[in-house]
């Protein structure tokens, strides 16, 4: 691998592993909070696989650099994760007693379900990356993420079915698309990576399969957006600056809780 | 084992029989198939141990376990298998009667494609006039069934 690839596979891995951890702890706030005890477990358990997915790539980089990345002892704009993923979705009460609905459970699955379609191209991407590990390592990945496409395709139906509900799920997804740019956003040196085939398709190629994925999908729910437009054409910025380690408010939000316990001690363990 | 292992191959395995999933205690890790192989290498012990999930929240708890069981070996290392994926098929068939005898549907074989979800047989009445209600359970390798049959909801340990 020449050493810009090796650069760019560094920052490619950390915004996989970061993707995953920061969808993944939003995923978990739904604990006791989802609109059913089962969807509790549902989207506790999806947080789980996904910080597990977020640990792989992490000891992936560790194999790539031989350096040990602690989640927690970043600086917020180290993270490299698309911005979509860091908007608050579930309900949040302040220790005050001050309540926040956040943008509700519509949103959880509208991103989640249009996020695993990223995922599940991106990770087919990589199925057979000249870097070994990588295409070793996500086999196991993609057998466990089958199950939230599964999941989410159900409610996305299931919304999609009376008006209520529906009038809902496109607010969601239209807000969605304001970001969903961010996930494709490439990160830096990406053209050397898809040239050494370490990834199989670049992020343009990607966005192109993942349109008509969606857009095919949707449609037989007779729901039509501006999905994959660049950005510009839709509100916004599109999300874009997540790569490149650039967040918004709600992020600190989110690092401030993630790391609250280790910056108190970082020899604690729970 | 020779060296600083006190105890043989066939005693590893015996006492790796013996550590128990904390999650589904019926079944050890080895009737799993997480266990790969043993390898002794300048006097460490290592266990190539697969995660069933990767964001198992016990996976730690067996490590622990496994290291522990292994004690009298000297110097053991559990080592989490990243290059093979662990899939349901490896689980035994003595696990799967296990995991029958505990009440949970046994894993159908892998489903190769994304909609292509065999009915699980019900563990009470056996009938395959059965759904699926939810991919996600109490761990992340369970999902929850229902049978229409004996209207009983089960079980099944998930096929991945």
């Amino acid at each position: 691998m020449s050493p810009e690839a090796l650069a760019a596979l560094e920052r490619y891995l950390l915004a996989m592993a970061d993707d995953e951890l920061v969808i993944g702890y939003r995923d978990t706030e739904w604990t006791g909070a989802a609109p059913m005890l089962e969807e509790d477990l549902a989207f506790s358990s999806i947080g789980l696989d996904e910080v597990g997915h977020a640990r792989l790539f992490y000891a992936l980089l560790h194999e790539l650099t031989g350096e040990n990345i602690d989640y927690r002892a970043r600086r917020p704009d180290e993270y490299l994760h698309a911005r979509l993923l860091e908007l608050a979705a579930a309900p949040r009460y302040e220790p005050a007693g001050e309540h926040r609905s956040n943008r509700g459970w519509a949103f959880a699955i509208a991103r989640q379900y249009l996020y695993d379609q990223f995922d599940a191209l991106r990770l087919e991407s990589v199925a057979a990356s000249t870097w070994q590990p990588l295409a070793q390592a996500v086999d196991k990945v993609r057998r466990e993420e089958k199950y939230h496409l599964l999941h989410t395709r159900t409610w996305i139906a299931r919304l999609a079915d009376q008006a209520a509900t529906r009038e809902r799920l496109n607010a969601a997804l239209a807000e969605c698309c304001a970001y969903v740019s961010g996930l494709f956003e490439p990160v830096a040196g990406e053209p050397a990576l898809v040239a050494e085939g370490v990834v199989g398709a670049g992020s343009d190629s990607l966005q192109a399969a993942w349109s008509n994925v969606v857009g095919g999908e949707l449609k037989r729910h007779g729901i039509t957006l501006p999905l994959g437009l660049p950005a510009g054409q839709i509100d916004g910025d599109g999300g874009l600056g997540g790569r490149r380690g650039e967040h918004g408010a709600e992020w600190l939000q989110q690092w401030d809780d993630m790391t609250s316990v280790y910056r108190l001690d970082p020899a604690a363990i729970w | 084992m020779k060296a600083a292992c006190q105890i043989d191959d066939q005693q590893v395995w015996e006492r790796l029989r013996a550590v128990a999933d904390p999650e589904l205690p019926a079944l050890s890790v080895v009737d799993l198939g997480m266990i790969r192989g043993i390898t002794l290498a300048e006097g460490v012990l290592t266990v190539e141990l697969m995660p069933t999930f990767l964001g198992c929240p016990a996976l730690d708890l067996i490590r622990a376990a496994i290291e522990q069981a292994l004690a009298p070996c000297g110097t053991v290392r559990a080592a989490i298998v990243r290059d093979e994926a662990w899939t349901s098929d490896r689980i035994s068939a003595e696990g799967r009667e296990k995991l029958s005898a505990a009440g949970f549907a046994p894993p159908s074989p892998v489903p190769l494609a994304l909609m292509d979800w065999p009915a699980s047989p019900c563990p009470c009445c056996g009938s395959l006039n059965t759904r699926l209600d939810s991919a996600f359970g109490p761990t992340p390798c369970r999902a929850i069934h229902y049978c229409r049959a004996c209207r009983q909801p089960f079980e099944q340990f998930k096929a991945v």
